[in-house]
């Protein structure tokens, strides 16, 4: 289990948190996503067995909610 | 292809972006928009490439619910315009042709019988189709609808009249006139009804024409005019004199003065500069305003008061329940009167005048107006209401005007203005310097009374020092040293507590001020007593009146209030509250059950009134809960009626209003009844030996009159003035 901690931007509102969490769901090994609106923060939780860093960064919510390691 | 969907879920402009750009890259999609304001996302698309279901799977899996194509969903609008129209064509359609029927009826021409058939059936189906339509669609829900009734009706006239033109029945049975006179009535009567029904809204329309459409932001430094829906929160949006506000925010740079009126009803506009909040929907007067955007779209003020509105008028009150059951018992009624009459002339006289008891019957009883009493009396009176200022958010308020028993207000805020303002300054040493001093110790204190204090100071434009040593004592006031002299300032026991005397006249004065209502604040200069500044907060102009008012209605005050005994007994003195009703030193979270007490212990509703920030709980208790004055969200989500005007008059207005409503709609069922329990035993043929008799057309007018009658007597209510 590995933590990526994220700096997104563009997110203004819950539904935006609700519309990463979708996007990301078609991911296989991701375990949790957490998003805070205020902070502008994400902790994704996934299974380094299943997929890496660059594969979750490559999803279409971060596309559209760039985001940057931290 | 082109496309527009009806979507939910968008709550910000971010939202309607990502919708943008994640379905822009589909492939085949060649233009999208996405309108934040209406729910819709517009696309154009190629349909050899993908469907609507990709789109909506795409949609979906962003987050949103995708409700279908918008046409379809939403623009109720639009089509009840189109409905209208429609039914206006249908009536001017069979009116020409009922003329024409029925003068056919009066000439005679070769064939007459057969060229009335064929001149029949045009407004066969034009005009009389969708009646018998939507008479089949009830009859297989089995449900006995007045649809049932006239298609019954007409069934049975248009039926005879074949029967003539087969030569099967003789010519007086030929009734291809009243069949196509009845439809056309009955089509008069619905395409009124839905005019009436539109007229009601327009207190919605004009809340709606207050939203704007474009707003000024500025964009890495540049303005830029953008559509609305672009706007988002934290925006700053730049609004010149004689434009209107487009957002909810905060004046984040210049200083005007902003027209509220359309919003709080407050005839004077007012001064706005840095940190002021501005209402979307406002007009700006004079200056240049840039204000940071808060909240946008449905989330401002004046979107919700759009909702509000538009939610009251479709909430049914229980009155409402009472006509829907007698309808449905009376029916049956009916058409056994029709069945019993129309065979005992078949027996007595002969099957013609069975056949037209029978219709007149069917169509004399028509519960239209029945129907039509209470919607258009609670439509009539909430829109009224808004345009009063008087938000009714559920029509239950009527059903309780009627045994309403209790008004209990809160006090701060409600029948005081719940702004403490320095009142009286007691003091032998000059008042500036007093206040100096004291101003100094409380210039940066967030208590009501402290700030009182200090906006008395900068009135007089005296400048502060800063205190030393300066110490909060928790409830009593505060220690400190100004100008190397020590300072105490708070209330009479904290003067004690430091051991410092307070001599004969400042006691006597203390005792004076305390029974008047005021608070008391002492300043101690040096251990001595040098000063009394009092405090109170002014009544607001028309509680005494309105209390007053109410005691005439047979309704009793009550008050509830956080403040200690004495206040509350003084002030609940002046505006007229007798001393057994008033509750003091009340707990904000003890509010709600002191409601409940007194909810329990009369015979009859009670309403609650405050201005709604700690007062929720108690406006949900209360069997109508009335937000007063202030405007602001919780004040609007708490109560069910929202008097956007923060004057008590308006009090009275609401209750006056309520109660003439539902006076209306007693009024109105008692004609709806009154018609058609006097016409059917006419149409029955009671009266047939002495010689009336009652014609199927008469009936059908008679029943356009009553509700005729209804709508013209609900309309009334819009010149209905229930403040003085």
């Amino acid at each position: 289990m590995k933590e990526l901690n994220l700096k997104l931007s563009n997110m203004s509102c819950q539904m935006c948190i609700k519309t990463i969490k979708n996007l990301l769901s078609d991911l296989n090994g991701i375990i949790n996503v957490d998003i805070n609106l205020k902070d502008n923060t994400g902790i994704i939780t996934y299974d380094e067995n299943i997929l890496n860093e660059k594969d979750i960064l490559k999803n279409e919510a971060f596309e559209l909610y760039p985001a940057k390691k931290v | 292809m082109e496309t527009k969907l009806k979507v939910s879920g968008m709550t910000c402009a971010v939202c309607a972006n990502t919708i943008e750009r994640s379905v822009s890259k589909m492939e085949g999609i060649s233009k999208i928009s996405v309108n934040l304001l209406e729910e819709s996302v517009s696309i154009i698309f190629d349909d050899k490439v993908l469907s609507i279901a990709d789109i909506t799977l795409k949609i979906e899996k962003l987050g949103y619910n995708v409700l279908g194509n918008f046409e379809e969903v939403v623009d109720d609008e639009k089509k009840r315009e189109m409905d209208l129209k429609e039914k206006f064509n249908r009536t001017i359609f069979g009116s020409l042709f009922s003329i024409v029927l029925f003068s056919l009826m009066y000439i005679s021409i070769p064939y007459k019988i057969y060229v009335a058939f064929l001149i029949s059936l045009p407004p066969l189906f034009y005009v009389a189709m969708p009646i018998f339509k939507s008479g089949y669609n009830s009859f297989l829900n089995k449900t006995l609808n007045m649809d049932v009734m006239y298609s019954l009706g007409m069934g049975v006239s248009y039926l005879s009249a074949i029967l003539v033109t087969l030569k099967l029945l003789p010519m007086n049975f030929m009734f291809y006139d009243t069949t196509i006179m009845l439809a056309t009535l009955l089509t008069l009567g619905r395409y009124l009804e839905e005019r009436a029904k539109g007229k009601t809204s327009k207190a919605i329309k004009k809340l709606i024409k207050l939203q704007v459409k474009t707003a000024k932001v500025i964009r890495d430094e540049i303005e830029v005019e953008i559509p609305i829906e672009e706007v988002i929160v934290g925006d700053l949006v730049v609004i010149r004199p004689g434009e209107k506000i487009p957002v909810d925010g905060r004046v984040f740079e210049g200083f005007s003065y902003v027209d509220e009126s359309m919003i709080t009803g407050e005839p004077v506009p007012n001064s706005k500069s840095i940190g002021n909040t501005v209402i979307s929907g406002t007009i700006n007067k004079n200056g240049v305003l840039k204000v940071t955007t808060e909240k946008i779209g449905k989330d401002t003020l004046l979107s919700q008061i759009i909702q509000l509105v538009k939610n009251a008028q479709s909430s049914k009150p229980k009155i409402q329940n009472l006509a829907d059951k007698v309808v449905s018992y009376f029916i049956p009624v009916v058409f056994i009167i029709a069945i019993a009459s129309a065979s005992y002339w078949y027996f007595v006289d002969s099957i013609l005048l069975s056949v037209t008891t029978f219709i007149s019957v069917m169509v004399i009883a028509c519960p239209c107006a029945l129907g039509l009493a209470t919607p258009t009396a609670i439509t009539v009176g909430i829109g009224r209401g808004a345009e009063l200022g008087i938000l009714i958010k559920d029509s239950k308020v009527f059903d309780v005007s009627e045994n309403l028993k209790c008004m209990i207000f809160d006090k701060t805020g409600t029948i005081t203005k719940g702004k403490p303002e320095v009142d009286e300054i007691v003091s032998k040493m000059p008042v500036n310097d007093l206040l100096m001093i004291a101003g100094s110790m409380e210039k940066d204190s967030e208590h009501p009374i402290g700030r009182a204090i200090v906006k008395r100071a900068q009135e007089l434009n005296i400048s502060f020092k800063n205190p030393k040593e300066f110490e909060v004592i928790s409830g009593m006031g505060l220690k400190g040293t100004v100008d190397e002299k020590t300072v105490v300032i708070g209330n009479p026991s904290l003067i004690e507590l430091n051991d410092i005397k307070i001599d004969e006249y400042y006691l006597k004065n203390i005792s004076r001020l305390q029974e008047n209502a005021k608070t008391v604040v002492v300043l101690a200069i040096d251990n001595r007593v040098e000063g009394l500044i009092a405090i109170s907060d002014q009544i607001k102009e028309n509680a005494r009146n309105t209390i007053d008012e109410l005691r005439e209605l047979g309704i009793e005050s009550y008050m509830i209030t956080g403040d200690n005994e004495k206040t509350a007994k003084v002030i609940g003195k002046s505006v007229g509250i007798s001393e057994k009703n008033i509750y003091s030193d009340v707990l904000p979270e003890k509010k709600a059950e002191i409601v409940k007490k007194i909810k329990e212990s009369v015979e009859g509703y009670v309403e609650f009134i405050g201005d709604g920030i700690n007062d929720a709980p108690a406006l949900s208790t209360a069997d109508v809960g009335i937000a007063v004055g202030s405007g602001t969200d919780i004040a609007i989500e708490s109560g069910d009626v929202v008097l956007m005007k923060d004057d008590l008059k308006y009090v009275t207005g609401f209750v006056k209003l309520s109660k003439r409503v539902l006076k209306q709609i007693k009024l109105n069922l008692f004609w709806a009844f009154a018609y058609n329990s006097i016409l059917i035993p006419v149409a029955a043929g009671a009266l047939y030996s002495y010689n009336i008799k009652f014609q199927p057309e008469l009936a059908a007018i008679a029943m356009t009159l009553s509700s005729l009658t209804i709508i013209g007597l609900s309309l009334l209510l819009r010149r209905y003035n229930p403040i003085k």
